[in-house]
Formats: structure tokens, C-alpha cells, sequence
């Protein structure tokens, strides 16, 4: 295809003629320049139809250019809702339209404009739910599939995005005359400045619109200020600052990279955002703001039609019509809303160019080609009234409408910064008021919008924040030139036939805001939801102004007390990607990480640690788990206890400040004894639990849970904060690498491996510690019997854990030794019914009711949750674990299932399991106190709602003397 | 993202804090353990949820330092932050219990 | 079998191993010289974008009340303030970490090392753990930081560029200056950072987790490679002193 409408140079300032890169839209392949976004590159080739319109699947076309409507979103093989007019072309692009039935030129679906009376506002909330069930079973999935945007192609290949932080004085957003003027000041007065624009060149309007005759001033004075700011500003483009968030914390979306920037001030030259006229048929192809045939043109070198019509209430709309007459379109007139406008410049220079100017007139209808697919026909009638005309005027064949009748500023940076939007009845616009802190505006976003005042609202900005300018911060801009009203105070003209849109994005008439209040619902917030205003992709940035006024007429208040609805983060659409970023997700491994991988295990994450569940292969899982069992309960296993928590509590009050946390009493435990600790929170609830050992008079030794051991040692020191006593507490998890060595041949093992002290049960008794070295590798001796066996805890310093590893490998080697699993352990421990915290209890578990009364010192003056569980235990008890055991083969009961009393649960199960040892299925559950008696049947919903009856047992079910682990 | 002033560590983004609510002073510590039941409860459960200026325990996770801020609950404003032992200075004892008869 | 078997091994040996490492014994530590470069490739790569396993070298933490004066009693500069550090005579670097809480670093250049001889009675780090008991030291507790942290260091001129990938602190030089000790979150790990310039390369301390050294290598890498990074041994380090 050849790009017909393309103009030559120096129209597009950011094409590259040189690359020529060939793309597909809807099935055809077209060319374009480097440069170009797709809805560039199509306009070039004379194709304006780019989507189908929400509701009733109207041709849209381009309408901003600057990706502020919904109107060119299209489909890329790898995404959806793309915005054609940001979205740059590649070479071989494949590009689709979205939300059409048939095809993008002929949409099916189109026939649903001519029941638009039948879909008015809110009619979801008044339609489609009778009879029952309707709205799920076909209402629902019919709209979403008519009304659908993109498809999302769930084969697409995953992108890397990351993110990074950025520090600054003065982040300034918006790289136009005011953004560049206030950057160079600020770089002036020694500020370290960040400068946000997300266009791919910094200038803003300084690149496409115009602002004298010659078309001169705007180009001198973007090089100026560039040629200021080179090499003293981080300036980030193509970059879309997406939010404020407290503290000056914005989020900077730079291709895949979100730039999380931290800044002391920020300044918002973030511009105007320009507003459609609203009258019959606006939306049609051809009809689009004055800005964006400028973009058009200057940017991208595209004649935007052959024979225009220029609706405007400013100078702006003038500025249009000399760049249109510039790039060869034939302007047939321009209606200027204004009834005796203030002369200027740029209407001077149009009317002497020979263009008719109807003053007092706006273009009251557009008529549409064959399918609506283009604008063939503006017609300008004189105004009579407020969004009112008579008749006269004239109906002029034309290609395109450019709307130029006011704008909004860009609020909504600002109003998430907590700046408050008024409304300046004499200047018809919305104002921005009371900034925070640290904030400030320039530029047009706040009403000055001739370049001279640009530039000087930029350094006054920089001035507000604190800064003192320097001399050399004039240019060469005068201040002769009188601000100018650039709004109209009404710009909507109702129209019998309807389809004057308000909102493009949500296919919402002048009708449709207006029934919305009629009904009641003429809150602006209530509105919104009501008829969908603003709640489209472009979040109401072209809707605002329109809404706020039909809303305030309808309701008789003022714009002001109208307003317009909370503009939340995101600013434009974001990625899930980008939100996501790289995926941190931080593993912790022991030091004999690598062994397990040799031994072939299988992991399993304990808190961010990864444990092995079991050595072997999956398909084999129950297999290894028994035979890792009765190793240790006839030979001897060694697992990895690496994970648990490790805390060192020091000082002079250490065994008092022991006696407060945990439920025991620890002042008069020896040095070298051990002592099972149980903490509660203040509520009385189980919390965590593990073994203290005293190495000196003023030194413990406190292993914790492995989740559990940052918040109790979090906890431990917001006590002490209060408490002030002599100790000191330090978290030494991850210091201390640990093997538990456990069953009958464990001593054998531990005296191959080398140790250098009197292993025996006489000098080394059950629940003892001790410092030794095994294997020549220092070591904490723990005397402990978790498993129920004879076993040593062997606590090292982390980087010999590999070394205690292999020596203990090699010295077990000779006795068979079976490495062993979590899961194994948790089997283990259950025939010795050792509760875990947080499987067997939960956030309401007393003590008395998992059976560690005899946990608690009953002659302490305080230790944490003992006043709740004196109130807690006055009252009757509610449930209690007990153990059960049901035959081999039994359905097995899994954790969580329910124990029924008749109609009603009366329990579950928090542990249970096969023990090959015993032969039988084991458990233990929650029962009510009448449960709990040893023999008592009880039932236990299983999986498919088998119910299997399992009898209460004694605990432990295995070694109730505990013979073996004391051997 | 706000910042939050560390009186150990300086300005932080506040996601390197943990907030455990406001400052309370417990019964125990202040009478003696013939605190009853009600007060006890009311001490557990019960939070003032004050509209103005609270003081509450942060504890910045990477030192696990624990400092109290005073912050107002309507506008967020973090008003000053200082170590704990401005306000704890004594070591607290507890009341013994009574020897049985 | 006697402690003399057994060398300390770094939290990230097994990734250091595939790298093609060529290690030393250093200190009772199995210390990286050269990771799988040239020493000139090396010496290149550090100035940009280098990263090194100090992991085996010696460290040590005291904490407590007493800890202040009883560190100045074994003859040690302490810093002034708190997240701050100093460097001694010999090397090595003492953070503070809070009024109450020091990291000691022992020096981290081969010929630093061989010049006060780590592994014996000479090297700060070991004398003042020799000295230290608890019955001796009131009120002085001590934390084994070479067992509970990894320490790595990411050096050269990249690195203000790649950290803030993975950090949230303002680490730039005016803001974070030479000796600043910032403890925070990197790659949502707990870090101890501490900034140093060696013959104008900056260096940064990273003190993390041990447990999670492993990922964080990761994290790091992943990190460096826009910035063609890569590891490289104790070796490169020492061939910023030759600036």
C-alpha cells in the first residue's frame, strides 16, 4: 500500500523516512515509518477505522491521538487493548481489531444502535432478572461476549519486567514549556531533578501546536529550553507516571521497567486535557480533537482529511486551521462557538487565508458515509441558546471535524495528591486548589497557557517549593501576550435523534446523563455508577467536563459543588507484568541443602525454607516415609533440624525473663539441663513451642518453631522494651546448623563419628546439653526425644553443616543409617503424640485443652496469657485433643475432616497417619469433654463421606514410659 | 508509599515496618493482681480506636527495633517517633502471689 | 578427626563450584580467588559490575549494654554513630549497628590478610573472639555473623545503577557516603549494606541472611546482567589496590 496521505517534510517530527517497516491490520498489510504508531501509519494509507465502538459497535476512529480514548484499541497476537495511537509499529506486526461480530468493516452487531432506546442507563440494575437465573445463565455471558474488549492469548510468552528505585529533589511530570522551563530552573538552583513525559520527545505542545502565524516561536523555544536542561536533568520519556502516592512516591512505567521514584517535591506540568464538542454523530471516523489532526500532522507527517470543518471557542481552534491549510486540507469553514470573540493573531491570519468564520455558530450534526464510516457532512447552525440552535447556517460536505472547544486540566495527579478541584465560573474551567505540601502545579494544568506564561508559571513553581532563583533563568519569552479564556461555558447541543456522545468509551449520550439524575441519581459519584460515565479505559478524561455540566444543569447546582468523580491510580492501563515485576520469592535452604539434592529428596516449604518431605521418588512416596520410620524405630535415621528456631537469651535476668514468656519455670533449671518451653500470647492461646537449654547461669539456649521464631523473637523484645531487664536476646536461627540422630544405634554413631565426650547414660543423660566437638567440629549436644528414641540434636555452626553432614554420613555408614524426611519425623512424633503448634492447635488452643497443664508453673507471679487462661479455665471446658486409632484397614481420616456426634460436629482432626510400627491408623482430634474418655467410639467423616468410627486412645500410643528415648 | 522516621535507621519506606498497635499499659503492672476478670478482658480486647493522636508501637523488621510513633488516626500524620525507653524507663516487677494458707 | 578437616564453606560453595571457582584456604575458610575469568578479565569486570563471595572470611558480632567499652578495651576504633563504620589499622571494618550493637569485619584483600595472618591470634577478629567469654565480657554478648550472614560485595562503577533494582534506600554517594551502614530489605531479604571506595571503585557490603545466600546470588546475578556483570574471585578484589 502506498501512504497516500502522508505529507513530506518537515511535517513529522518523529518519523523516520529512511525505515520503511511493513505491518498488517485486519488482514492487510500496510507500510509505515519508523516512528510511527499504528494509528499513524494507518491514517497515512487513508484507513480511519481502527475499532467498534462498546455498546452499539459503531465505527470509531481516531479521535486524540495522545492514547486518552478507548477509541483505537486494538489486538496484538500477544495483547490485548492495545492503544493504536501509542503503540509503535514494528516491522511484520500483526495487528486486529477487537469487539466486532463479523468483520471490523462490516460489524454484524451494529444493528444494536437502533434499540438504544431499549438499553438506556442503569439498565442492568432494571432488566434481566426475571425469570430467576436469566441474568447468570444467558444475559451475562451474552453481554460480556458482545461487549468484550481484547482477548488474552494465554499461550503468550512471558516477558521479563523489573522494577527499580529512583531518588530525586523534584520529580517534575510533564515535559512541555512548563515542565522544561521549571526542570531548567530547578537544575539552576541546584535541585536534582527528575523530568517525566510519556511522549517518546520531550516538548509537549511545543511540538504540534500552534502558537503564532509563523509557526516559529514553539520550535525556538523548545531547543531553548532543551539546550538549558541537557545533561543536568534524568529525563525519563515514553514514561507514564501512574499515580501520587503518599510521601511523593510515584510509580514511573517505562516500557517493562516501573521506575519506583522517591521524591522530595513534585511539580505537575501535566497540561490540559482537550474536550470533544458534544453533537450528533461526534464520534464518527473523521471527527477528532484539534490536537490530534496537529498530532497528525507535525508528528507524524499524516494529512489528517482532504476538506475540513473547525469547531472551536478558543485561539487553539484557529492555530488548527492554519496547520491544516499548511499541510493542504481545504478548510470549508469554522464554526468559532464564541458570539464576538477578542481579536487575535490566529484568527486574523485565518480569515486573511479566505476561510468563512461563523461566529456564534458550532456544528449542530455530522452525517455519516455508507456504514458510518466516515464523516461526509458538518452542519453549522447559529446558536440560539444554551445547547440550543436555530435553524440557518450551512450543511458543508466534508472528511473531517476537528473539536476544539475547551479543555479540562489534567487532574488527576493532582487530586490524588489531595489538591481539591474547583471551578472558575468567569473562566469556565475547572480549577485546581489547596495543594499539599511539597506539590505544585505549572503551566497549563494551572491556566497558563501562553508560552511566555508557561515558562514563567514553570519557574515560579520552583520558586513555591523553596528554591531561589537565579538571574539567568530568563528566556527570551515576553510577557505581552494577555492570557486568554480558552473555554466556552457550554459545549454540548442535545439533538433529537440522540448519538451525541459524552462518553466515547462507554457509548453514553447527552440522554443518558440526564435520565441518570432523573432517576435520582445525580451525585456525580452516584451517576457514575449508575450509567458508567467515566469508568471506561480512558477513565473520563474526555467525559469529565461534559458530565460535570449536564449534571449540574439537571440538579441546579453549580459545576463546582458538582464536581467530578475520585481519579484513583493507575493513571492509564498497567500490566499485570509491571505490577509484578521480578518474582522475589526468597528460599531459604540449610547449609546440607545439597546432600538432600544427592540423596534424591523430595522438598517441601516450611515457611520460606525448603525441607526434604522424604528421600526417594514420588511414585513411591508411602514407601519411603515407612521405611524411613522404622529405621529409626529398630536401627538408627539422621534429619535435618536445621530450620528451627534458634534464640539466645543472655544475662543476669535471663532464666526471669524466661519465666515471663514461656509457661514454665526456669530460674532453678540447672546448667546443662534442658527444659520443654511452651509459649502463650497474652489471650492464653498456645503459640509456639521448643526446648530450653541452660549453657550457663546467665545463658539459654531457646530452639522456637521454625514459622514461629520471628515473631517470638519480635515478641521477646517489644516485652523487654517494657519489662527493662538484664538481657539480651538475639535471634541465631540461621547461625546454627542441626541433625537430629535418633534410634537405637544413635550413641554407636555419634562415637564413630568422633566426640569428645562421655556419651554414656550416666554422664549423658535424657534432656542434658552439652558443648562438644563431633567429628572435630564444634557442636551443641542436645539430649532430646522428639521421635521417641535415643537421639542426639547436634547443633553446629552453619558453614561445618555440610561437614557434620558428611561425617555423619560416613560414620553411619557401618549401621545402616536411613536419612529421614519431614514427613517421617511428623509420623514419628505422632505415635509419641508431641503436638505441633499450628497443625494440632490453632489461634484458639489452650493449654488444657492439648494436655500441657503440666506445662505451666503455677507459682510464677506473672508469665504472658497466664491472667487469660486463669479467667479461660474457670469456665467449662469446651473440647480437648485426644488420640485415636482406627484398624489398617480403615478409610483413613485426613486432617481437617470432622468428627459427627449425630447431626452435629463435635471435632476434627489435626493429625493422622498409618504407623507401620504399630500397624494402624493413628491420629489425633478435637472432641468434646464427654468424648475423651480412653475406648469412647468416635466418628469421623472421611473423604466421600465414608464415615469410619475410630476408638479413643491412651497417648502415647508408643513407649508410654518413654524407655527408649532415655536409653 | 509513606515514609516513616526511624529513630534508629532514619526515613524508610513504611513496607520495612510492622505496626503491633497502640501502646497500652497493662492492669497487672500497674495494680496487682487482684485485677478482675472485666478489666482484664477490657485490657485484651478493647482498643480506645482514638480520633487524633495515638502512640503506637512500629518495629522496623530488618534491626527488629521496636520504637513507639505518635501518628493521627484522621490525617495519617506521623507527628514524632522516639525509642521505647522514653516512656519505659523502670524495670517493671510483678506482684508475687499470695503464699497459700 | 580434628577441626583442622573441615574448612569453613560459603553459603553459595556448590554455585562457586559450577562457576569453575579455583579456591584457596584462607582464614579456616574455603575462599574463591578466581571465578572462571582471566585475571585481567577479572580486573575489568570488577571495575564495572563484579560480584564477590566473602562468605568464609572471619566475622563477628557483640552486643549488649557493656559492648562498647568492653570492644574499646580490646583496643578497637568504634564509630561514632549508629549504621556507621570505621575501619581499623589492620583492615578490618567495624559497623556499628546500633549504640549497643557492633559487626566486625575482618579484612578482605589476600594481602591485607596475609599481613596480619586471619586465621591466628593476629587478625582482630580472632583475638577479640579468644578474648571474649561471657564471665569476661559484662553485659557483652556475642553473635556469630558467620554463620548467621553470608557477606558478599558488589563492586564497581555499575553498581549505584543495578542495586536500586533490589533496594529501596537511597544509596547514592551524597546520601550514602563512604562508611554508611544501612540495614533494610534487598530482594525482600533483611541486608546489612555498608559502602567503601577502594581506589574509586565503590564497594558495597552485603550481609544477609545465610539461609537465603543462595537466592540472593540469584537475585544478584539477575540483577547485574544488564549491566554485563558477572563473579569473579578475591583475586579481582585485590587488584583494586593496585589502582
Amino acid at each position: 500500500m502506498t501512504q497516500d496521505n502522508r505529507l513530506p517534510a518537515p511535517h513529522g517530527l518523529l518519523i523516520d523516512r529512511q525505515q520503511t517497516l511493513t505491518f498488517k491490520f485486519d488482514g492487510r498489510e500496510y507500510s509505515g515509518y519508523a516512528g510511527d504508531s499504528i494509528a499513524s501509519a494507518l491514517a497515512a494509507n487513508n484507513v480511519w477505522l481502527l475499532s467498534r465502538s462498546f455498546k452499539y459497535h459503531r465505527p470509531r476512529g481516531i479521535l486524540t491521538m495522545a492514547g486518552q480514548d478507548a477509541n483505537t484499541m486494538v489486538q496484538l497476537p500477544d495483547e490485548p487493548n492495545v492503544l493504536a495511537d501509542r503503540e509503535a509499529i514494528r516491522e511484520g506486526l500483526i495487528v486486529e481489531g477487537q469487539n466486532y461480530n463479523g468483520s471490523l468493516t462490516n460489524d454484524r452487531d451494529m444493528f444494536v444502535q437502533n434499540f438504544a432506546r431499549f438499553l438506556p442507563v442503569g439498565f442492568y440494575y432494571k432488566a434481566f432478572y426475571k425469570p430467576k437465573r436469566i441474568w447468570e445463565n444467558f444475559w451475562e455471558p451474552y453481554f460480556r461476549k458482545k461487549a468484550g474488549l481484547g482477548k488474552v492469548n494465554e499461550a503468550a510468552q512471558e516477558q521479563y519486567f523489573d522494577k527499580k528505585y529512583e531518588f530525586c529533589d523534584i520529580a517534575i511530570i510533564g515535559g512541555g514549556a512548563a515542565g522544561l522551563s521549571a526542570a531548567a530552573a530547578a537544575a539552576d538552583a541546584g535541585a536534582d531533578v527528575i523530568l517525566i513525559d510519556e511522549n517518546p520527545q520531550l516538548g509537549g505542545a511545543l511540538n504540534y501546536a500552534r502558537f503564532d502565524v509563523e509557526d516559529s516561536a514553539a520550535a525556538a523555544l523548545r531547543q531553548q529550553l532543551l539546550d538549558k536542561i541537557a545533561g543536568r536533568v534524568r529525563v525519563f520519556s515514553n514514561a507514564v507516571c501512574n499515580g501520587w502516592f503518599a510521601d511523593h512516591y510515584l510509580p514511573v512505567i517505562c516500557g517493562n521497567r516501573l521506575h519506583k521514584i522517591r521524591a522530595k517535591q513534585c511539580i505537575v506540568a501535566g497540561g490540559n486535557i482537550e474536550q470533544p464538542l458534544v453533537f450528533h454523530n461526534n464520534d464518527l471516523p473523521g471527527i477528532m480533537q484539534g490536537s490530534a489532526a496537529q498530532r497528525l500532522i507535525k508528528l507524524y507527517g499524516v494529512r489528517p482529511g482532504s476538506r475540513a470543518v473547525v469547531a472551536t471557542a478558543n485561539s487553539a481552534g484557529y492555530g488548527v486551521c492554519l496547520d491544516l491549510l499548511d499541510a493542504g486540507v481545504s478548510v470549508a469553514a469554522v464554526a468559532d462557538l464564541r458570539t464576538d470573540p477578542p481579536p487575535h493573531p490566529l484568527a486574523q491570519a485565518v480569515a486573511e487565508r479566505n476561510v468563512k468564520i461563523w461566529h456564534g455558530h458550532t456544528v449542530y450534526e455530522a452525517t455519516p458515509t455508507a456504514g458510518y464510516r466516515h464523516v461526509s457532512t458538518a452542519a453549522i447552525r447559529p446558536l440560539s441558546g444554551r445547547g440550543t440552535c436555530s435553524s440557518g447556517g450551512d450543511t458543508l460536505e466534508c472528511d473531517l471535524i476537528c473539536m476544539s472547544p475547551g479543555y479540562m486540566p489534567a487532574w488527576q495527579l493532582p487530586c490524588q495528591a489531595g489538591a481539591q478541584l474547583g471551578y472558575d465560573d468567569t473562566r469556565a474551567a475547572f480549577t485546581l486548589e489547596n495543594l499539599p505540601q511539597g506539590f505544585a502545579l505549572a503551566g497549563a494544568i494551572n491556566n497558563s497557557t501562553t508560552l511566555a506564561a508557561a515558562c514563567r508559571d514553570g519557574r515560579r513553581a520552583v520558586a513555591t517549593l523553596g528554591y531561589s532563583l537565579t538571574t539567568e533563568n530568563n528566556d527570551n519569552t515576553s510577557d505581552e501576550e494577555a492570557e486568554e479564556m480558552i473555554n466556552t461555558d457550554w459545549h454540548i447541543f442535545p439533538h433529537p435523534r440522540g448519538k451525541e456522545f459524552v462518553d466515547f468509551d462507554e457509548d453514553l449520550q447527552v440522554a443518558d446523563i440526564l435520565n441518570a439524575a432523573a432517576d435520582g441519581y445525580d451525585h456525580v459519584q452516584l451517576a457514575k455508577r449508575y450509567s458508567t460515565a467515566g469508568m471506561g479505559p480512558s477513565q473520563g478524561r474526555h467525559a469529565a467536563l461534559s458530565v460535570a455540566r449536564l449534571l449540574a444543569s439537571a440538579s441546579g447546582k453549580s459545576i463546582a459543588e458538582t464536581g467530578i468523580t475520585t481519579a484513583r491510580p493507575p493513571f492509564a492501563a498497567e500490566k499485570l507484568g509491571v505490577m509484578g515485576g521480578r518474582h522475589f520469592n526468597p528460599e531459604r535452604h540449610t547449609a546440607m541443602h545439597q546432600q538432600h539434592i544427592a540423596l534424591g529428596a523430595q522438598f517441601m516449604p516450611a515457611g520460606l525454607w525448603l525441607r526434604p518431605a522424604y528421600y526417594g521418588e514420588p511414585h513411591a512416596r508411602q514407601q519411603c516415609i515407612e521405611k524411613e520410620v522404622l529405621a529409626v524405630r529398630n536401627n538408627v535415621g539422621m534429619v535435618d533440624v536445621s530450620t528451627l528456631g534458634g534464640l539466645e537469651i543472655c544475662g543476669s535476668d535471663a532464666g526471669e525473663f524466661l519465666n515471663r514468656i514461656y509457661t514454665g519455670s526456669f530460674t532453678k533449671q540447672a546448667v546443662g539441663r534442658t527444659r520443654y518451653v511452651a509459649m502463650c500470647n497474652e489471650q492464653g492461646v498456645v503459640i509456639d513451642d521448643g526446648v530450653a537449654c541452660r549453657l550457663h547461669e546467665q545463658h539459654y539456649y531457646v530452639t522456637a518453631t521454625t514459622s514461629g521464631v520471628d515473631n517470638v523473637y519480635r515478641n521477646m523484645l517489644r516485652w523487654n522494651a517494657q519489662w527493662c531487664l538484664d538481657v539480651d536476646i538475639s535471634n541465631v536461627s540461621a547461625a546454627w546448623a542441626a541433625v537430629n540422630v535418633a534410634g537405637v544405634k544413635a550413641r554407636e554413631v555419634l562415637q564413630r563419628a568422633g566426640c569428645d565426650i562421655d556419651l554414656s547414660t550416666e554422664a549423658f543423660s535424657y534432656m542434658a546439653v552439652k558443648t562438644a566437638t563431633v567429628a572435630g567440629i564444634p557442636a551443641r549436644l542436645i539430649r532430646v526425644g522428639f521421635v521417641g528414641e535415643m537421639g542426639y540434636e547436634i547443633h553446629v555452626p552453619a558453614t561445618f553443616g555440610n561437614a557434620l553432614w558428611q561425617a555423619l554420613t560416613a560414620a553411619g555408614a557401618e549401621f545402616n543409617i536411613q536419612p529421614f524426611g519431614v514427613e517421617a519425623q511428623r509420623l514419628l512424633r505422632l505415635e509419641k503424640a508431641h503436638i505441633i503448634i499450628g497443625q494440632d492447635t490453632d489461634s484458639m488452643s489452650f493449654p488444657h485443652e492439648v494436655n500441657l497443664e503440666w506445662a505451666l508453673a503455677k507459682n510464677k507471679p506473672f508469665f504472658v496469657g497466664a491472667r487469660a487462661f486463669e479467667i479461660v479455665s474457670k469456665r467449662p471446658l469446651q473440647r480437648r485433643l485426644v488420640g485415636f486409632s482406627l484398624p489398617a484397614d480403615s478409610p483413613k481420616p485426613k486432617e481437617a475432616h470432622l468428627v459427627i456426634s449425630g447431626e452435629a460436629m463435635s471435632g476434627r482432626v489435626t493429625s493422622c497417619e498409618y504407623s507401620p510400627t504399630l500397624n494402624k491408623i493413628i491420629g489425633m482430634a478435637y472432641v468434646t469433654p464427654q468424648q475423651t474418655e480412653i475406648g469412647t467410639t468416635i466418628n469421623i467423616r472421611t473423604d466421600g463421606g465414608v464415615m469410619a468410627a475410630a476408638q479413643v486412645e491412651a497417648l502415647p500410643f508408643y513407649d508410654a514410659e518413654g524407655a527408649r528415648q532415655k536409653l | 508509599m509513606k515514609l516513616m522516621p526511624c529513630p534508629l535507621n532514619g526515613l524508610r519506606n513504611i513496607s520495612e515496618f510492622i505496626c503491633a498497635g497502640e501502646l497500652k499499659d497493662m492492669p497487672l503492672t500497674t495494680v496487682d493482681k487482684t485485677v478482675d476478670d472485666k478489666a482484664w478482658a477490657d485490657y485484651l480486647f478493647n482498643q480506645d480506636n482514638a480520633a487524633g493522636i495515638v502512640r503506637e508501637w512500629w518495629c522496623h523488621s530488618a534491626t527488629s527495633y521496636w520504637f513507639i510513633a505518635e501518628r493521627h488516626t484522621v490525617t495519617d500524620e506521623i507527628i514524632r517517633t522516639y525509642p521505647a525507653d522514653e516512656i519505659y524507663k523502670q524495670r517493671v516487677d510483678f506482684t508475687p502471689p499470695p503464699v497459700p494458707e | 578427626m580434628t577441626i583442622e578437616n573441615h574448612h569453613r564453606r560459603s553459603f553459595v560453595h556448590p554455585l562457586l563450584e559450577q562457576a569453575g571457582a579455583e579456591f584457596a584456604e584462607i582464614a579456616g575458610g574455603n575462599v574463591a580467588l578466581n571465578v572462571g575469568n582471566d585475571e585481567s578479565a577479572a580486573a575489568d569486570i570488577i571495575r564495572r559490575m563484579g560480584l564477590v563471595d566473602l562468605s568464609p572470611l572471619p566475622r563477628i558480632g557483640y552486643k549488649g549494654v557493656g559492648a562498647p567499652q568492653w570492644l574499646r578495651q580490646q583496643s578497637l576504633q568504634l564509630p561514632l554513630q549508629a549504621n556507621s563504620a570505621v575501619t581499623q589499622t589492620d583492615g578490618t571494618l567495624v559497623a556499628a549497628l546500633s549504640a549497643q550493637e557492633h559487626l566486625l569485619l575482618s579484612p578482605y584483600t589476600v594481602a591485607a590478610i596475609s599481613a596480619t595472618s586471619v586465621g591466628d591470634a593476629s587478625g582482630i577478629c580472632q583475638r577479640v573472639e579468644n578474648a571474649w567469654s561471657l564471665d569476661s565480657a559484662a553485659q557483652c554478648y556475642q553473635l556469630p555473623r558467620a554463620d548467621s550472614h553470608c557477606w558478599f560485595a558488589v563492586c564497581g562503577s555499575s553498581v549505584g545503577e543495578m542495586l536500586p533494582k533490589l533496594c529501596g534506600v537511597d544509596l547514592r554517594p551524597h546520601v550514602f557516603a563512604d562508611n554508611a551502614v544501612a540495614q533494610t530489605s534487598l530482594a525482600r531479604v533483611n541486608a546489612i549494606i555498608i559502602r567503601q571506595t577502594i581506589a574509586n571503585t565503590a564497594v558495597f557490603h552485603l550481609l544477609t541472611d545465610s539461609a537465603s545466600a543462595e537466592y540472593l546470588w540469584r537475585c544478584l546475578l539477575d540483577a547485574m546482567a544488564e549491566f554485563d556483570g558477572a563473579v569473579v574471585g578475591l583475586n579481582a578484589l585485590q587488584s583494586l589496590h593496585n589502582d
